[in-house]
């Protein structure tokens, strides 16, 4: 498919989707044969890319008024690139198979061939291929209100059934507020404020269940139509995972080491009439980069 | 200075929309990706009778449509279709005492052998077990003639499938050995375990992703 078509796809996204990991059915079918221990190294570079993008382009100003009526709604753009560490993994032998030795498999972002492992008296494991993916996006819509006591509330959300897409169902609900420092502190050189963001991001409701947190601070400075921001902060992603085990049929549950990670922001937003846009650059569990495009004042 | 700051943003948004392009917006890709799945069939196998008698019990397990190993209905569930397969091999086989004997310090020393066509081949040598107790399925030490000819068994399976037919092969799974103890002709042995059979399969699915 054509690049036009893709942004055609991404953008529409703003209707807006949430162009995510690769989800649903399928990636439940490849869950499936994977003890709990070898599905967290198939999922294993999820939490870090997840964590790198929910946690993106949520606060573009430090300028939080004492009170006004600020209404904004958009949609942001958020991605990060993974390494090349992070398309295998070293599956550890699941009950009932004693392999002869170790092997290196694909994890969900890895190669699309499936691996052999070669075990006691002739026997085989298999494990399942990958979707290789170079990169991983997410597109979101986000509303901020302003503002009271100089508190300004944003709020992200989507929910999409794809049926029988690859992707399944998605959904993604985060909330969080703004409070200005700079009131408190006339005569700074920039507007500061404190921000917290909490977000819940779903894969087919409990096949992939994230939770996000992103606290910082926030500095900005507006020079005429462009206001450049520097957020200084600290990330904490959680995620579980839920199959069936394909022959069996029980619930799997995998819990996910927490992730807890300074994250730096540098960007710029461009104020224009109506319009706002944003382009910033992350430095976060995975580095990454995010634009966004807001209607209001 | 004024300057400097100017530069630093027009960087900024450059850096970003520059990665935008990448990162951002993704181009949908087909991808043909390997799936792994696995299913599995048991076979049980009733001891009872005088305790100085032999062992020998036979039992089969069938492969194919409408069995308990049905590799047609483990790929439909899994999205792959039969046409895709790739390849079905022998994951692990376990055995569990369902049913225990009266007599809790009950052994047993046995083998197990399989036979899809030809010669009877070698499973479980020198198995050894408490038939006493019910356990849970447990790990057994596998011999690789068995393993091929199991294999061989799902390949034949795999091969009708792809060509369209609608096959069922039939594997014999015989146990022969002696309990103990064995002196007593007028004691009873009664006892009941199970051979469970994991066979791991890939195959191919076509899907879109965005990258």
């Amino acid at each position: 498919m054509s690049r036009s078509i893709a942004c055609t796809v991404a953008f529409a996204a703003f209707a807006a989707s949430i162009v995510g990991s690769p989800a649903g059915a399928q990636l439940q079918d490849n869950l499936g044969a994977l003890s709990g221990d070898n599905a967290k190294g198939y999922l294993g570079p999820l939490p870090k890319a997840l964590s790198g993008t929910l946690n993106a382009a949520i606060f573009q100003t430090g300028n939080v008024p004492k009170a006004s009526v600020d209404f904004t709604i958009g949609v942001r753009l958020m991605g990060v690139a993974f390494d090349d560490e992070d398309r295998t993994y070293r599956p550890t032998d699941p009950p009932g198979f004693t392999s002869n030795g170790p092997v290196d498999a694909p994890t969900v972002i890895g190669d699309e061939q499936a691996v052999a492992q070669s075990g006691q008296g002739g026997t085989t494991l298999y494990h399942p291929g990958g979707f290789d993916i170079g990169e991983f996006a997410v597109a979101v819509p986000q509303l901020t209100i302003g503002s009271v006591m100089g508190t300004r509330a944003v709020v992200r959300w989507i929910s999409l059934d794809l049926g029988d897409s690859d992707f399944g169902r998605l959904s993604l609900f985060g909330f969080g507020a703004q409070h200005s420092i700079s009131q408190y502190f006339p005569g700074l050189p920039v507007d500061l404020a404190a921000g917290v963001f909490y977000q819940s991001f779903r894969i087919d409701d409990d096949l992939v269940d994230t939770k996000a947190l992103h606290v910082d601070v926030t500095g900005s400075r507006s020079l005429g139509m462009l206001q450049p921001y520097v957020g200084v902060g600290f990330d904490r992603f959680d995620m579980e995972a839920e199959y069936d085990d394909s022959n069996s049929g029980q619930k799997i549950r995998v819990d996910f080491d927490t992730e807890s990670d300074a994250h730096l922001t540098l960007g710029a937003l461009l104020h224009l009439p109506v319009v706002k846009l944003h382009g910033e650059l992350n430095v976060a569990s995975t580095n990454g980069a995010a634009i966004g495009l807001s209607f209001g004042r | 200075m004024h300057r400097i700051r100017i530069g630093l943003i027009a960087f900024v948004l450059a850096a970003s929309f520059s990665g935008a392009g990448c990162l951002l917006i993704p181009e949908i890709q087909d991808r043909v990706v390997q799936l792994a799945t696995n299913g599995s069939a048991s076979v049980v196998f009733e001891a009872n009778g005088p305790e100085t008698a032999s062992l020998d019990e036979v039992s089969v397990v069938s492969i194919g449509d409408g069995t308990e190993l049905d590799l047609r209905r483990i790929l439909e569930d899994a999205g792959v279709d039969v046409s895709e397969v790739v390849d079905a091999k022998v994951e692990k086989v376990e055995y569990a005492i369902t049913r225990a004997d009266p007599m809790a310090s009950r052994t047993v020393e046995d083998k197990v052998t399989v036979q899809w066509q030809g010669t009877e081949k070698d499973l479980i040598t020198g198995f050894s077990a408490n038939v006493g107790v019910p356990t849970g399925y447990r790990v057994a030490t596998l011999q690789t003639a068995g393993v091929g000819e199991i294999n061989r068994a799902l390949k034949s399976v795999l091969d009708q499938l792809k060509a369209g037919l609608t096959p069922t092969e039939s594997v014999t799974f015989r146990v022969t050995g002696t309990t103990t103890p064995n002196s007593d002709s007028s004691r009873a042995i009664d006892f009941e375990y199970s051979v469970k059979l994991t066979v791991s399969i890939v195959g191919s699915v076509s899907m879109s992703v965005p990258d």
